[in-house]
């Protein structure tokens, strides 16, 4: 075979190529546990873990909404067992919905919130509430700066919101100390935007990582008080609450995309610089 | 009047929506407003299942092309509805367990063939063929190696923390600004009654 050819084939790798060896790059790391990953805890999520750790202990609850749907679930469900995690390990509270517009991030949160408060022997209603999903987000979130019975009179399970005892003691986001919104669409910036400015709400935010760089600007004026920015996010958080889970074990198949698609890309760039000096 | 009455309607309730923010005894009227757009919304979900029973029953009916997919569509839908309305939808419901099995299986594999895609697209775009091509080529590197922490001793995840946090913020600043403005100034269009295409053909 000629030179010219052999650079020809490596400029145009078959489809077909890289795929495969994508699928064993993204599912080896999960069966052998290499490569190994450093993480460092970034400034954004030692915000926010500070925030809810600032939280005390059986007093009002940390607000998790649950803002994405299952094709986020991979990055995101990560960031919200760690979130758990840290809450139920310490006795926080946590109260949940979801404003994910199609209702499946409700299906997530049925799922997530009561396995992690099973582990740590948390009650329902006592130590934990998952309120449901209501449909049109910027008007359940002004709605709830107003009156949280209003936007969701029942839970999700059915039981009507005025007997339920964890909360009693809430009437709108004034006895939120905070609430952190797990999305992977523009409702992450909405929280900042409406209950944010107008509440005052403290908000922090669990993103993909496409969308935490849409974000930022937002950590950076303030409106946002930590960010978890995608499967590193995840991984981090894991780090900080000293808990290794999904995150951690994600982002070894992650290095090894990252460095075989950047490995195809060097490749190809040889090829055609080889290729065009040749003539 | 078919054109006049909306208009008014949308100019008062748009200028109370502005003013409320800073007169607090306006807060009653503002939550009875918030209450009608969620019974309005609601209506929309309604509208949405008879808009999706409409559309793929009259394919069935009609045995069009694909009927069978239509059907599979209207199926899923009525036994998600039968399964949350007749068990509930806590822990080990059926509901919960098609949610589980199902829905949230086959929407992940869906969202991971991107990265597929990303990948040979990536191979194939990130060329060197010009000094733009190559900025955008590095930094591409810089930050997926950064994300990684990777590269300590050559501060690559110093740099990748820099590209995002400065060029890219610079750049999501200036469109979110500039989104901003737009919004404001469509808002005042539609208030004012000058942008009419909400109305339907936007002529009188």
């Amino acid at each position: 075979m000629q030179f010219q050819e052999i650079l020809r084939l490596l400029q145009n790798i078959d489809r077909r190529i890289i795929y495969s060896v994508l699928f064993v790059a993204v599912t080896f790391p999960f069966y052998i546990d290499w490569p190994p990953v450093r993480i460092e805890v970034s400034r954004e999520v030692e915000d926010a873990y500070n925030v809810i750790e600032s939280i005390p202990p059986h007093s009002n609850p940390l607000m998790i909404s649950f803002d994405y749907d299952p094709a986020s679930a991979a990055e995101l469900t990560p960031m919200a067992e760690a979130v758990l995690h840290h809450c139920f390990s310490r006795g926080i509270r946590v109260l949940a919905i979801s404003l994910q517009y199609s209702g499946l991030g409700a299906g997530i949160a049925s799922d997530v919130v009561p396995r992690i408060a099973a582990e740590y022997g948390r009650k329902q209603n006592v130590d934990w509430a998952f309120l449901g999903f209501q449909p049109n987000a910027v008007i359940a979130m002004l709605q709830m700066g107003e009156d949280f019975k209003k936007t969701f009179p029942i839970d999700y399970y059915g039981t009507p919101v005025n007997e339920i005892p964890l909360m009693e003691p809430i009437q709108n986001y004034d006895q939120i100390p905070a609430v952190i919104t797990l999305a992977s669409t523009a409702v992450g910036e909405y929280w900042a935007v409406y209950p944010g400015s107008r509440y005052g709400l403290k908000v922090l935010a669990g993103l993909t990582a496409v969308y935490t760089a849409d974000i930022q600007p937002f950590y950076q004026s303030g409106q946002i008080s930590g960010i978890l920015g995608g499967l590193k996010g995840a991984a981090e958080y894991e780090k900080r609450i000293d808990k290794i889970g999904d995150g951690t074990a994600g982002m070894r198949s992650q290095k090894t995309v990252h460095y075989m698609i950047i490995l195809f890309i060097v490749i190809g760039n040889i090829a055609y610089l080889l290729s065009r000096r040749r003539g | 009047m078919r054109i006049q009455l909306p208009l008014l309607i949308c100019a008062i309730v748009g200028i109370f929506m502005a003013v409320q923010y800073f007169v607090p005894a306006l807060l009653p009227i503002y939550n009875r407003l918030n209450d009608y757009l969620q019974i309005v919304y609601a209506f929309s979900i309604v509208l949405g299942v008879a808009s999706v029973l409409h559309r793929h029953g009259g394919k069935v009916q009609k045995r069009r092309k694909d009927w069978v997919y239509s059907l599979a569509a209207i199926a899923a839908m009525v036994l998600m509805m039968l399964a949350g309305f007749i068990e509930g939808r806590g822990s080990g419901t059926l509901f919960q367990n098609l949610f589980n099995a199902v829905l949230l299986p086959v929407q992940a594999t869906m969202f991971a063939l991107l990265a597929f895609y990303l990948a040979s697209a990536s191979f194939r775009a990130f060329r060197t063929r010009s000094t733009d091509a190559t900025v955008l080529l590095v930094a591409a590197v810089i930050v997926m190696i950064g994300r990684l922490d990777d590269g300590r001793s050559l501060a690559i995840p110093d740099m990748a923390r820099w590209i995002l946090n400065t060029p890219n913020l610079v750049a999501k600043r200036a469109i979110l600004i500039g989104v901003g403005l737009g919004m404001a100034s469509t808002a005042l269009k539609v208030v004012l009654g000058i942008e009419r295409s909400y109305l339907g053909s936007g002529k009188e």
